[in-house]
């Protein structure tokens, strides 16, 4: 997948009470503002359960047009800015991106935009409401830096690594943590498919929530390793978790140049070797299918097509669920970013909202491609109620494979 | 509205002189261009879908790209 280059320059700016707002950036505020059209509003999961227009882009941009012009304070005002997910719906739907961008060659930037206010305001000395939470969660990412090497091939164990890292997979820490299944199940469909491959052992902190505390920090990690995957000779980069694909694919390349590294979405790559290769998975599973198209994919990079792809190479398997321009308006409630860990219960109900929409389908599984889709539909369907299981596309893939592993999901097949 | 415009790998683009002065072009590459044209076709794809009976097309000399 080609790097995606959308920067504006002015964010680099830090905002600060005891200066006024760029012009530039104000200018941008009323790009938005003078819209009124409000797409960016009806197309957003969180404004779809708090029906509050301040969060919404138009709502943020209108409040950094009120704080340009005195009336309004970034400390009465902020607390809006968290109520976003970074899914990024908005920045498509809003003419500016939709109707405009390509021709003016400029774009609405909700997600840099939040991000860039939540940390230029914590900056400045301010707070946001729940923070800690956030900052607990980065702090035990930044103790695993320490012992990453062996963090994050401890997935890998009893699965042979054969190959060298001119194809490096990349596993964050969240994923070699929390969601070990799906890239001990690729890298053993890898195997099947005779694909040799090594693990990239020093990711560093990746998490986006990073973006929203300390961009320099996040940037310190990414810089380092732009520098390895250089240094180690990685041509292809197979990225695990979108969350991490998407930050590659959009936000690497405005800081660091990425040629001569190609980065792929695992389910892309797999995809693409078994059509290479010849191979169809043997076993069938037959089902219909609810699928969550991870926003990461589906709104970020708009690039949905390879998991439902995928699915589609199991003989017996059908996905029942509406197209992936209908999903723009879901998702799972976890969001690319702080969200879940500042409102949990919005969250919770944003999930429940979709695992509803798949029940309605018919069906008892919902497939998945991102790893923190399947944590937070895991949570709802267990305090909801609801007969829908997560499972992700790579689970269903392995089964199909003939790999068994004690926590692929028994609901499916 | 009439605009000055440039044709720059198979798509339309305002004549980049015109937004140099009040609203300035940003950074984006070719990839970032094609990212939006394609979301714009799903979503009109999804519009129409939903809301038409039939697309009309433009005349047939207005709707290929000249270069
Ligand atoms: S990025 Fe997503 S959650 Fe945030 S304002 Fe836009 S649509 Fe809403
Ligand atoms: S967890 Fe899934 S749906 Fe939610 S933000 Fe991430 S990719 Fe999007």
């Amino acid at each position: 997948m080609p790097y995606q280059l959308s920067k504006k320059d002015f964010y680099a700016e830090p905002l600060s009470k005891a200066k006024p707002i760029d012009e530039e950036f104000v200018k941008e505020a009323y790009l938005v503002f003078a819209c009124r059209h409000k797409f960016c509003r009806d197309i957003c999961p969180n404004f779809d359960i708090t029906r509050n227009e301040a969060h919404s882009s138009y709502g943020f941009h209108t409040s950094i047009l009120a704080v340009s012009r005195g009336v309004g304070q970034l400390d009465e005002l902020i607390d809006n800015f968290t109520y976003c997910l970074e899914c990024g719906a908005c920045e498509l739907r809003c003419p500016n991106t939709c109707m405009g961008g390509d021709f003016y060659r400029r774009s609405t930037t909700t997600v840099d935009l939040v991000r860039k206010i939540r940390r230029d305001h914590m900056a400045d000395g301010g707070e946001i409401k729940n923070w800690s939470a956030v900052k607990e969660y980065l702090d035990e990412h930044r103790g695993f830096v320490a012992t990453q090497g062996d963090l994050v091939t401890k997935w890998a164990e009893g699965i042979k690594v054969a190959g060298d890292l001119k194809t490096a997979l990349f596993v964050d820490f969240f994923t070699a943590t929390q969601g070990t299944e799906v890239p001990r199940l690729a890298a053993q469909v890898l195997n099947k498919l005779g694909v040799k491959y090594g693990i990239y052992t020093t990711p560093g902190v990746t998490a986006p929530e990073l973006l929203s505390e300390n961009d320099d920090e996040w940037k310190k990690y990414a810089g380092e390793n732009v520098a390895n995957f250089k240094k180690l000779g990685v041509q292809t980069l197979v990225v695990m978790n979108p969350h991490d694909y998407a930050l590659l694919i959009r936000e690497y390349p405005k800081w660091f140049d990425m040629d001569g590294i190609e980065t792929v979405f695992i389910t892309d790559f797999i995809l693409k070797k078994m059509k290479e290769k010849g191979v169809t998975p043997p076993k069938a599973i037959e089902g219909k299918f609810a699928y969550h198209d991870p926003c990461t994919l589906n709104t970020l990079v708009v690039e949905a097509e390879s998991p439902r792809d995928l699915v589609g190479m199991v003989p017996g398997a059908e996905i029942v669920d509406v197209p992936p321009g209908n999903q723009w308006r879901y998702c799972c409630g976890n969001g690319n970013g702080p969200y879940r860990k500042l409102h949990e219960d919005i969250a919770y109900r944003i999930g429940q909202k979709r695992l509803r929409a798949a029940a309605d389908l018919g069906v008892d599984t919902i497939l998945v491609a991102c790893p923190h889709c399947k944590d937070q539909f895991t949570d709802v369907k267990q305090k909801a109620g609801l007969p829908v299981e997560p499972v992700h596309v790579i689970e269903l893939v392995a089964k199909a494979m003939g790999i068994e592993w004690e926590t692929t999901s028994p609901t499916i097949g | 509205m009439a605009e000055e415009i440039i044709y720059k790998y198979g798509h339309i683009e305002i004549l980049p002189t015109r937004m140099q002065e009040y609203i300035k072009q940003q950074e984006m590459n070719e990839a970032e261009r094609e990212r939006i044209v394609k979301a714009r076709n799903i979503h009109l794809d999804w519009y129409h879908r939903h809301f038409a009976y039939e697309v009309l097309k433009p005349p047939a000399e207005e709707w290929e790209p000249k270069a």
